[in-house]
Order: structure tokens, then C-alpha cells, then sequence
């Protein structure tokens, strides 16, 4: 094919929808338009509305989950330095003779 | 009554005042939506769904614009979304045919698509300009397909889209040299082929 004969294809094709008419829906349209508002509307969150939701409670979650365990051997290490603490003044008391 | 009235009632829940709206715009919203979906079945599905959301926000039209700029940005809104999906899930069809031989087909391949309004002799040209112009960017293709196909002003595609009118004239242009390059390669696949 020539590229004149190109041109004029091409031409032809741009414009072949010159004229086209517009075509209604079928009538079944309406009906399921009119079933669609009468019945009650069901609101509906967006997907991404309930990803984000899903992963900020798996962060919280996490996040405590990593609190807790750090609070935890804090605690501990508390107790043991009153036992210590502890047995350092008795330890003393007894050497004084208290 | 005007469709701008006729809005103000549907407000209200009046469906008589909604029939006649429907009537107004069913045409333009049903081939709008061919348009951009090339298939006849969905086109009819997401002309329910533009005609459902305008019953429901209604209540939303500012009075801003002409009611008819309203639906067509409602109904473009809606296509444009609908091909986003379908992009999605042609994606995800080709990741899964990399796994699954058997049920790796890539869905919603277009065939050609004969619009039912273009006469018989101008159908062979008309499919192939609708898989051109599935080709193009999104934005390209709602201005090519509201001003060339649909017929509107350069002006009512501005307040649809919300761009200004220089930026629809050079979306236009644009669309119509990438047009040109696709049938071009077109041509020459056709020549090669030949």
C-alpha cells in the first residue's frame, strides 16, 4: 500500500463514525433502574477504606503486642533490684549487729 | 420541563419527574458508555449504574453547570473507572497465566465491536477506529470521544472534564496524531501481513 492509499484509508477511518446515530437502551434498562431505587440503598465502604482500617489495627496491635514485651523484663529487672536492694540492707543490718 | 427542573423534583424522590429525566439522556449516557467500553452488555449495565447515582446525589447538583454536563461527567467518571477495573484484572489474569496454564486466558480482550448506530458499509473502518482508540491515554480518549464522536462543544467537554478550553483543544489534537501513528502501524502490520 502506498502512502497516499495509506492516508486516504486512514482518512476514512477517522471519519467513519461521521453520522453515526445514537442508539437507546433497551427497555429492560429502565426496569432495572426503577428495581435498583426501590429497594433500600446499602451503603458500602470503599476497599481501601477497609484495607487501611485492617492494617492500622494490625499496626496497634503489633505495637502493644511490643510494649508489653518490653515493659515486661523492665518489671522484672525492678523486682530483682528490690530484692537485692533488700538483701544488701539485711546483710548489713546482720554485720552491725541490728 | 427542563432537566435542571426536572432534577429539583427527583430531589424529592419523584420518579415521574426521574422517567423523564431518563428519557432525556438515556441515549447519550447508553452511548457515551459504548463508547468507552465497546461492548453493548456492560455499556447497559453502567448506564443503570450513571442513572442510580443521579437519583441518589440528586441533592448534589449545584445548578453550577447544565444538568446534561453533570450526567456526562458522572457518566465518564463511571467508564473510566470500569476500565481501570477491567486494566486490573487483565493484569492479574496475565500474573495468574504465568502460574496456571489452564485458567490463564486473558479476559475482557476485546474482540472487534461493531457499533449498532454506524451504517454497514463504514463497520470494518468503525472497529477499527474504536480498537484505536482504546488505545489511547485516558484523557485523550474522553476528549476524542465527547467532542468527535459525541459531538459536543469544545466548551461542554472543558466543564466536564475541568480543563480549560486550550487544554481540550490540545488533548484533541493530541488524540488525533496518536490516532494517526496507531493506524498507521496498523496498516503497515496489515501490509506485513499481506
Amino acid at each position: 500500500m502506498d502512502p497516499q492509499e495509506t492516508n486516504r484509508k486512514m482518512e476514512e477511518v477517522l471519519n467513519a463514525m461521521d453520522g453515526a446515530g445514537r442508539v437507546a437502551p433497551g427497555e429492560h434498562v429502565w426496569d432495572h433502574i426503577l428495581q435498583r431505587i426501590r429497594t433500600p440503598r446499602v451503603v458500602a465502604l470503599p476497599r481501601r477504606v477497609v484495607w487501611v482500617a485492617a492494617a492500622s489495627l494490625i499496626v496497634l496491635v503489633s505495637c502493644n503486642i511490643m510494649l508489653l514485651h518490653k515493659a515486661i523484663p523492665a518489671q522484672h529487672s525492678d523486682t530483682m533490684d528490690e530484692l537485692v536492694h533488700e538483701y544488701d540492707l539485711n546483710n548489713t543490718a546482720m554485720n552491725l549487729g541490728i | 420541563m427542563l432537566p435542571e427542573e426536572l432534577l429539583q423534583f427527583i430531589q424529592q424522590g419523584d420518579q415521574d419527574a426521574f422517567r423523564q429525566f431518563y428519557e432525556f439522556f438515556k441515549a447519550r449516557v447508553y452511548n457515551t458508555c459504548m463508547l468507552y467500553l465497546q461492548h453493548e452488555q456492560e455499556a447497559e449495565e453502567l448506564t443503570q449504574d450513571v442513572f442510580v447515582e443521579v437519583f441518589h446525589s440528586a441533592a448534589s447538583f449545584k445548578g453550577n453547570a447544565a444538568a446534561g454536563t453533570w450526567v456526562y461527567r458522572i457518566a465518564v467518571n463511571k467508564c473510566l473507572d470500569r476500565l481501570r477495573y477491567q486494566k486490573r484484572q487483565k493484569r492479574f489474569a496475565f500474573i495468574a497465566s504465568l502460574f496456571h496454564k489452564d485458567t490463564g486466558a486473558l479476559i475482557h480482550d476485546a474482540p472487534d465491536f461493531f457499533h449498532p448506530g454506524v451504517a454497514m458499509e463504514q463497520r470494518e473502518n468503525a472497529a477499527i477506529l474504536m480498537a484505536a482508540i482504546g488505545q489511547l491515554p485516558e484523557s485523550q480518549q474522553t476528549v476524542f470521544i465527547l467532542k468527535q464522536l459525541e459531538g459536543l462543544t469544545v466548551r461542554e467537554v472543558a466543564q466536564i472534564v475541568g480543563n480549560s478550553e486550550k487544554g481540550v483543544e490540545s488533548l484533541l489534537q493530541r488524540a488525533k496524531s496518536g490516532l494517526r501513528i496507531l493506524l498507521e502501524q496498523h496498516y503497515h502490520q496489515t501490509k506485513d501481513k499481506d
